[in-house]
């Protein structure tokens, strides 16, 4: 039950008349119905004028103090959408430039360029590599048959590595991993690491690679 | 009875209007602070969105003044030369026995050509022809791949012709961030006639490089370097300068399509484009 006795009536005891005593008075739930037509147009002014507030001070309005200067929220708002628009106009200017309307023949070649495979680059690495394992005595890496298939993207490269020291294998396995390095190729292949001797006392390992080339 | 509940429920209806106005006021105050916020970020980037809008307007500007003048150029060298409409076998030919002979005089290799020989018919593909040749060469394995290494720059005019569309973006936008001063010469150096460049990469290079700052010099440069300036300058070795001369420069587009070796002699079978 809601609600609070009186102290003093609480301390008087109910006449014995033999009836139900008489349930005590309730004061809150009153109080608060008295305070309901109040408190309701508190609530209902507070409400408007915080709307009121909310509209009429919105935050644009106002202004911040960037460095040695003071601006509103609303113009640093404006100039940047203004710059960000400026910027896609002229990027988009930027493109129209260099479209294909305006250089049809220099983009059809473009066009072509991309399918055609850096064949000349890719001979001149591999001889690269080849030649970074000689020393002013020694060429110890011969490539006596290239063949290059341009549809296909491939090098067929047949040799020998020859080694003094027995090392013909190893030789031939840091070639094959220098190939691997290469920015221009997809793919070496894995060639069959074989030694034989020589008559001269050197080892050699003969050897046959398939190098993919990387399309564009 | 009915006034007492009518009291109560303006009462509550009194708090909620309280709450409601108390919600109202905190999200606003929220709001506030958060554009406040936003507007600070805005202030302190706003300088360089400044500059950097200011600095890609005078590029476009710049690069529409080069492209009325060069592009237009570069179009016309390319409908005559690179993809022609008539037959491209006379400058081919030209162009491949010259480089023969800068590659054995100029660049001191092994070099000969001992047959060049091209198909009667063009094949018709719609927008291009093809007309496949075959040349017949006597030389070492570093010379015949200098020699297929100029091939394979047949129809690049610029610079930026042997990079990527993605490494020159990537190029521009490093300097852009780097040295946005720069942002021109880097335009300008990527449009730069490429046999020029091959004939002087120092000095063009050294142009471009010029007004960047120190810390940036070098990336820019290896990144130039890495992404297909190295491959010009490695190809044209001693032999830009005669190329340029004899006026053969730039190729008629070709593909290689097969190569043989077979001792010293080697077998390039290609193919050439024409309109």
């Amino acid at each position: 039950m809601l609600g609070f006795h009186e102290p003093k009536q609480a301390a008087v005891p109910p006449a014995d008349t033999g009836a139900t005593p008489p349930r005590p008075p309730r004061v809150l739930l009153p109080a608060l119905g008295r305070l309901g037509v109040p408190l309701c147009v508190f609530g209902a002014v507070f409400l408007l004028a915080t709307v009121l507030l909310t509209v009429l001070l919105t935050p644009d309005r106002f202004p911040v103090r960037l460095g040695d200067r003071i601006v509103r929220i609303r113009d640093l708002e404006s100039e940047e959408k203004a710059l960000v628009s400026r910027q896609a106009e002229l990027l988009s200017a930027r493109e129209k430039l260099g479209s294909e309307s305006r250089s049809p023949v220099l983009h059809e070649v473009m066009k072509l360029k991309k399918d055609i495979l850096p064949v000349g680059p890719a001979l001149l690495s591999i001889d690269d590599v080849r030649r970074s394992f000689a020393s002013r005595d020694a060429d110890p890496i011969s490539l006596p048959q290239v063949e290059v298939r341009g549809e296909e993207g491939k090098i067929l490269l047949s040799g020998e590595a020859r080694s003094d020291s027995g090392r013909s294998i190893q030789l031939l396995a840091r070639f094959v991993d220098s190939l691997r390095a290469s920015p221009l190729f997809q793919s070496v292949s894995e060639p069959e690491y074989k030694q034989v001797n020589a008559p001269d006392g050197t080892t050699v390992s003969p050897f046959s690679l398939t190098i993919t080339l990387k399309r564009a | 009875m009915l006034r007492r509940y009518s009291g109560l429920c303006l009462f509550g209806l009194g708090v909620l209007l309280i709450v409601l106005a108390t919600w109202l006021l905190v999200s606003h105050m929220r709001i506030f602070s958060l554009k406040r916020d936003t507007a600070v970020m805005i202030g302190t980037g706003l300088p360089e969105r400044r500059s950097g809008v200011a600095l890609l307007a005078a590029n476009v500007e710049a690069e529409r003044m080069f492209q009325q003048e060069a592009l237009a150029a570069w179009e016309e060298q390319a409908s005559v030369y690179v993809l022609p409409d008539r037959s491209p076998v006379p400058r081919a030919l030209r162009a491949m026995q010259e480089t023969v002979l800068a590659l054995s005089r100029e660049a001191g290799l092994s070099l000969s050509a001992l047959s060049i020989t091209f198909d009667t018919k063009t094949v018709d593909h719609g927008s291009v022809k093809t007309l496949r040749g075959k040349s017949t060469l006597r030389g070492n394995y570093q010379a015949v791949a200098r020699f297929l290494g100029v091939l394979s720059f047949s129809g690049d005019m610029m610079i930026k012709d042997a990079f990527t569309p993605e490494a020159q973006e990537a190029f521009l936008r490093q300097v852009e961030s780097s040295a946005p001063l720069s942002l021109g010469a880097a335009e300008s150096f990527l449009y730069l006639d490429l046999l020029q460049y091959a004939a002087n990469p120092d000095q063009a290079e050294q142009r471009m490089l010029q007004d960047m700052p120190t810390g940036v010099l070098a990336d820019t440069r290896a990144f130039v370097l890495e992404n297909g300036a190295a491959d010009i300058r490695r190809v044209f070795e001693g032999i830009a300068s005669r190329l340029r001369d004899k006026e053969v420069w730039p190729f008629p587009l070709m593909r290689i399509d097969h190569v043989v070796r077979s001792g010293d002699q080697w077998t390039v079978e290609f193919t050439l484009f024409s309109r």
